[in-house]
């Protein structure tokens, strides 16, 4: 009798009986996936000294640059002035710097008339160090390699035609100069004499 | 009937709202341009090259949306350098009757760390396998392993007094032979001593 009453209490509310389950199994789903969370993350580093070059770069002006880098999902229809991420393979924004130097080495120094002329070689520009790369959008870590690639081309770019990065250069290279060999003339007893950086 | 139809809307409805993950923002919302430019007088005597090795582990999420995850690691093998030298404005020259003290500073480290990009390739990240439900190692994963592994790099070379030592001395030889063409152009003869400032006290 009890197994026709349960059968019949089924049957008359059927209805409900599934759409309760239903929402009853929605909402565990969405509890369940809201209460997700990632893996823990560890790391481990190994460094060995490999070699050591020479070196004998002056270091005057360091430009240091925060930009925003993109790569198209196709080169050939590219508006890389477009702000829909959907445009791109990957967004990133980078910190990066890079110096100029020139070789102490090749600095030349000669005597007119009392006045001591100091030849500077010309100016290089290093590689661009990047700092870090933070990616706007999710994407697989062998983008990395490609995306510190775009960084350092933007960063070298820009300071190209930076007019404030290469005055400075200029300036600020003599400066240095012309304060350490002003230290030696008085040293040497040479106060009678002028300096002049080229 | 269209009460059942409606029950599979809800449901499909909910497991997209459930599983569709947020995309992120705009590119406009992102600041970009801050400049800075830094004067310095940085002498580098030296390239210091290391060799490292990052091994990044990524354990599975919990929770529904992880579900079939595994475990991820991944290697990642490369060069990297840190220079070294010394603030040619910290030399300091001070006469002493017929003698020059030339004072040459502490040897440091010089700007920061980077990766030797001649051979930084994805070639060399070497990846465990994934599985059906993804557990993707990111580009912002390795970011992260990359900086935490400069520093490493960075540590070792400031840790190294062995290795400031010879930054230091190199660029007492390069200052040495560039005043040579000064110091021949004095009437008065001089004789030079290069003072080394110490690493480290010795106790």
């Amino acid at each position: 009798m009890d197994k026709e009453k349960i059968k019949s209490f089924f049957e008359k509310n059927k209805k409900i009986i599934l759409g309760g389950c239903a929402v009853v199994l929605g909402v565990g789903i969405f509890v369940g996936v809201m209460r997700s969370s990632e893996g823990s993350v560890s790391m481990k580093f190994k460094s060995s000294l490999d070699n050591l070059q020479e070196s004998s770069d002056l270091e005057t002006v360091t430009y240091r640059y925060d930009i925003i880098a993109k790569k198209c999902n196709n080169e050939k229809k590219c508006n890389m002035k477009s702000n829909n991420i959907k445009d791109f393979e990957f967004v990133v924004s980078c910190e990066s710097s890079i110096t100029a130097s020139i070789k102490f080495d090749n600095i030349k120094v000669h005597e007119n008339d009392k006045k001591l002329i100091v030849t500077l070689p010309k100016a290089d520009l290093g590689e661009p160090v990047i700092d870090s790369v933070n990616f706007l959008n999710v994407v697989p870590g062998e983008k990395f390699e490609s995306a510190r690639k775009i960084c350092a081309e933007e960063v070298k770019k820009r300071s190209l035609s930076d007019v404030e990065f290469n005055e400075a250069i200029k300036d600020h290279t003599a400066d240095v100069i012309k304060n350490y060999f002003e230290q030696w003339i008085k040293a040497l007893d040479m106060e009678d004499y002028t300096i002049e950086v080229r | 009937m269209s009460m059942k139809k409606n029950i599979k809307y809800i449901l499909i409805l909910f497991l997209f709202v459930c599983l569709t993950g947020c995309s992120k923002g705009n590119i406009e919302d992102i600041d970009e341009n801050l400049k800075k430019i830094e004067l310095t007088s940085n002498l580098v005597t030296y390239k210091a090259y290391y060799h490292n090795v990052i091994e990044y582990k990524k354990d599975k999420g919990t929770g529904l949306a992880h579900i079939f995850e595994v475990d991820r690691e991944l290697f990642i093998e490369y060069s990297g350098y840190v220079k070294l030298g010394i603030d040619l404005s910290d030399v300091k020259i001070v006469t002493n009757g017929n003698q020059i003290d030339v004072y040459v500073p502490k040897a440091k480290i010089i700007g920061n760390p980077d990766v030797n990009d001649k051979n930084f390739t994805s070639e060399n990240f070497y990846e465990s396998r994934d599985s059906i439900n993804k557990n993707v190692i990111t580009g912002d994963d390795i970011n992260e392993a990359i900086q935490l592994s400069k520093e490493e790099m960075k540590n070792m070379a400031e840790n190294d007094k062995e290795l400031l030592r010879l930054a230091q001395n190199r660029a007492k030889a390069i200052l040495a032979e560039n005043i040579k063409q000064v110091v021949e152009l004095s009437e008065n003869k001089y004789s030079i001593n290069w003072e080394l400032e110490k690493l480290y006290e010795v106790k």
